[in-house]
């Protein structure tokens, strides 16, 4: 058992700068692999008194290599607080924003989900910047969020609010927003446009608000 | 340039239109309802004995921050309904939209989670909507002064939905001590991430 948590330290060291949800995955790996083997292979792999490697040894390298292949195309995450948020909120650039509150855990906000990403793509490099603000709880970023995203394919730009002190920059956004999600807030500071709109949208209303404050 | 400001002025009065309802806020008389509870009785306000005021919960089943703080509102109760202010949670969601959140549902969730308090369902939507409430959860503590109903608190429970220890502001707490205090509720007001009611479609 010793052994095990020593293997599990050392692996979680070493992983945690590759990816961490591989290190807790190597982990949960070694709680089912019987104990003599574990404790047989990393005599082998940290004693080196047995040069030739067993199988499960093997098994584990191959997967720390597949983990880590995979961990270089998952998909990154900005975290923002409050004043990332202010910052989005007062930006100067004569562009449309377009920035949607939502999270995993909202069905409405997944429905819409795929009108903002298809339509971030549609309008790249057209003068409207999408940014699509999570609001999952942020312990459910790395086990929750970021696989999400993964799984649906979002390459739009989506970041994750970190600050639950929720009332402290609702106000900010709209002063008739009362927190429910879905909201997108539509601007362009340079041309002193704001549209909040405090609802789920569909992909046409979503086209036709774009075509609308575009102009 | 004038363009957009009517633009910006339309958009306004939009969302102004699309949010629609006024909301309760502190000071305001609340209005009493008749609502249907898990056992199939009807329930209101001023029928419920011996209580100072109330702590109304627009609650249902399904949203994940509704199940956050699902054990905090049971506290609540066990907590306040001795000194005055029991819960009165309602579910003001749409069955057609959302299925979880029917009465059928709302029983089973009553018995499997052990309410203590009265679970209400807002079939028509009528409370929700002149209470103003836009989500799941939504707090509404209401005081009974000289007959009325007075709005004394509305917004979040705490300001850690995640996390129920990490919360440095019990917000409803501390309206309610307050009020017990025969304070002024210092903070009357605050938002929160939630759930969109689930509104009746057309």
């Amino acid at each position: 058992m010793k052994t095990k948590l020593l293997i599990t330290l050392l692996l979680l060291m070493a992983a945690c700068q590759l990816n961490c949800r591989l290190a807790y995955f190597i982990i949960a790996l070694q709680f089912f692999v019987p104990d003599e083997i574990v404790n047989n292979s990393s005599r082998r792999m940290f004693i080196v008194e047995n040069h030739s490697c067993s199988m499960r040894t093997f098994f584990v390298i191959i997967l720390l290599l597949a983990g880590g292949i995979s961990s270089l195309t998952a998909q990154e995450i900005t975290r923002i607080g409050v004043a990332e948020l202010d910052e989005i909120l007062v930006s100067p650039t004569d562009e449309l924003h377009v920035v949607n509150f939502w999270a995993t855990w909202c069905p409405p906000c997944v429905t819409e989900l795929p009108y903002f990403e298809k339509l971030s793509k549609e309008y790249e490099g057209k003068g409207v910047k999408f940014i699509l603000i999570s609001l999952d709880f942020p312990s459910q970023i790395e086990n929750r969020l970021i696989p999400f995203l993964d799984t649906n394919k979002i390459t739009a730009d989506v970041r994750v609010m970190t600050n639950i002190d929720y009332n402290s920059w609702i106000e900010k956004v709209d002063a008739n927003w009362q927190g429910n999600i879905p909201v997108t807030l539509f601007f362009n500071n340079a041309k002193e446009i704001r549209y909040f709109h405090p609802e789920e949208l569909e992909e046409d209303k979503l086209r036709e608000l774009i075509i609308k404050y575009l102009q | 340039m004038k363009k957009y400001l009517f633009l910006s002025l339309a958009g306004l009065l939009m969302a102004a239109l699309a949010t629609g309802q006024s909301q309760y806020k502190a000071g305001d008389i609340a209005s009493d309802f008749r609502l249907k509870n898990v056992k199939g009785e009807m329930v209101s306000l001023s029928e419920i004995k011996d209580a100072d005021g109330f702590i109304v919960a627009f609650w249902c089943n399904t949203c994940p921050v509704v199940k956050k703080y699902d054990q905090r509102l049971q506290d609540l109760h066990a907590k306040y309904a001795p000194k005055g202010y029991p819960v009165i949670a309602i579910n003001p969601n749409d069955p057609a939209v959302s299925p979880g959140d029917s009465w059928e549902k709302m029983k089973e969730t009553a018995t499997a989670k052990g309410y203590a308090f009265e679970y209400l369902f807002d079939e028509t939507q009528e409370v929700a909507r002149k209470y103003g409430a836009t989500n799941t959860p939504h707090i509404y503590i209401l005081a009974w002064k000289d007959g009325k109903l007075v709005v004394e608190y509305v917004g979040a429970i705490d300001n850690n939905a995640d996390d129920a220890s990490a919360a440095d502001r019990k917000y409803a707490e501390e309206a309610l001590n307050s009020l017990i205090r025969g304070e002024e509720v210092a903070v009357a007001g605050t938002r929160a991430i939630g759930c969109t009611i689930k509104w009746k479609k057309g």
